[in-house]
């Protein structure tokens, strides 16, 4: 049963000229952006830089590409704005109101499954990584454009700045690793994706979910140092 | 068209009576009467929901029971009549709500939401196959016009108040706000005022605020918030 229940808003989606192109598949990581999210012991966080481009020139300075969704979700993508606001709109709207016809938040799973049936059988110019902390503890899970589902147990990337964090997490990530060492990892992921990707860069945005909810620590004071990269325990002096 | 003049005017809602009236719409008002009831007052600072939870026996659990529903996060409403209409029609309400959001990424205003609500009542007094809705509603929110709370009967129709009350307490909740409701009263004094009209209604003068369910709006933040028991009992005070 499709859990659309906007189905009259939704049914856009099946107006679009783009046929599923896997040639596209690429570009989706092509796309200039650099978003990471990590599972820690005690929080899932979520990292991203703030460089928007269209072709060379630079759009903005500024974005904030992580969302809140619900208290206890965050949701960021690499691809298409478009489609990616899109998404996260109706992300937002049918979180609302399964959270109000059950009186309590979806699980990640939940969401995340429901994002994806959404998806499926037509094709997003956008790739969605889901992040969030239920009663079963923190997760992150992304989603192909086509909405292929996965979970990741430790982290994920997309975007074109991804292979550089990956390969940064590939040797930072330790099973169990608190969420300040987390934030940590993030922060040198994003600022060698940066270096190395000409579609990332500006400032650092940062959040954390744990079980007492949603943080962005982007705009927290205590947080704004290591946001910077100031205390980045890396071998590059800034 | 013989054989409703046969049986009356009364079968086929979409058939109107020759004194113009449409008899299932009126005997939709008659299961509202035998609901429980929920009491809507606004002051300046805070709009209110107040209902009777209406538990006769120990043997049901009281916090299953829901008679505020949450539509949005500044809307909420209560009905009386038949639940299992008003269950259905705050989740088209929901919907609606959402609806709102995808396309102008801004949250409904209160009037246009009753109104959806009450299209949706309407619909079902006119097209043939359904019956009215056995429910009257009244619904509670702000946005960015101010504190609103307006009444929704069976028929779609819709009024905007300062205070009322539906189900089986109606007219007698209706005669003490009548004597005693005044513009300018403050949250303490209308929430005082609101328990008073319901344990008239209950016959019971030891009723406790705990016992009922009550949701509000303030004007500063606009959350429609279903209160737990301290929010109540400092509303007391």
């Amino acid at each position: 049963m499709c859990p659309l229940l906007l189905i009259g808003e939704t049914t856009m989606v099946q107006e679009t000229t783009m046929k599923p192109n896997l040639e596209n598949y690429e570009d989706v990581l092509k796309t200039g952006t650099t978003i990471i999210g990590i599972v820690c012991e005690d929080a899932v966080v979520m990292g991203s830089e703030s460089k928007a481009t269209m072709g060379n020139l630079i759009t903005s300075k500024d974005v904030k590409k992580i969302y809140k969704v619900d208290d206890h979700l965050a949701f960021a993508f690499a691809g298409g704005v478009g489609d990616g606001q899109y998404l996260l709109r109706i992300f937002r709207a049918e979180t609302k109101i399964q959270k109000m016809r059950a009186g309590r938040g979806m699980s990640v799973k939940a969401a995340s499954t429901m994002l994806t049936n959404i998806m499926r059988g037509t094709f997003f110019y956008a790739a969605p990584i889901i992040s969030g902390y239920d009663n079963t503890g923190c997760h992150v899970f992304s989603a192909d454009m086509m909405g292929g589902l996965a979970e990741h147990k430790d982290f994920f990337s997309y975007g074109s700045g991804s292979p550089f964090a990956l390969g940064v997490l590939e040797d930072s990530f330790r099973e169990g690793m608190s969420s300040k060492d987390g934030i940590d990892a993030l922060v040198r992921s994003l600022e060698a994706a940066k270096a190395r990707d000409i579609g990332s860069g500006f400032g650092n945005q940062i959040v954390r979910i744990d079980e007492n909810g949603y943080s962005d620590l982007t705009e927290d004071p205590a947080f704004s140092d290591i946001i910077a990269g100031k205390n980045a325990d890396s071998r590059r002096s800034r | 068209m013989d054989m409703n003049a046969a049986m009356g005017y009364d079968r086929a809602i979409t058939v109107f009576s020759p004194d113009g009236r449409l008899y299932q719409v009126e005997y939709a008002r008659e299961a509202v009467k035998k609901g429980s009831t929920v009491i809507g007052i606004k002051c300046p600072e805070m709009v209110m929901l107040m209902a009777d939870k209406r538990v006769g026996t120990k043997l049901i659990d009281p916090d299953s029971i829901e008679k505020i529903y949450v539509i949005d996060d500044h809307i909420g409403a209560a009905a009386s009549g038949i639940l299992a209409d008003a269950r259905m029609l705050v989740d088209r309400a929901r919907v609606e709500a959402q609806i709102n959001v995808l396309r102008f990424d801004e949250p409904i205003r209160v009037k246009a939401m009753t109104k959806r609500i009450c299209d949706v009542k309407q619909s079902m007094t006119q097209f043939g196959g359904s019956r009215p809705l056995g429910i009257s509603m009244i619904i509670a929110g702000g946005d960015d016009e101010g504190l609103h709370l307006y009444e929704t009967d069976p028929s779609g129709s819709f009024i905007g108040v300062k205070a009322t009350a539906i189900g089986e307490g109606r007219s007698e909740v209706f005669s003490i706000l009548d004597e005693k409701y005044t513009d300018d009263l403050d949250r303490h004094g209308m929430t005082a005022l609101a328990l008073n009209a319901m344990r008239s209604v209950k016959k019971d003068e030891d009723l406790s605020v705990q016992q009922l369910t009550v949701a509000t709006v303030e004007k500063d933040d606009t959350v429609f918030r279903v209160l737990e028991s301290k929010e109540k009992d400092a509303l007391i005070k």
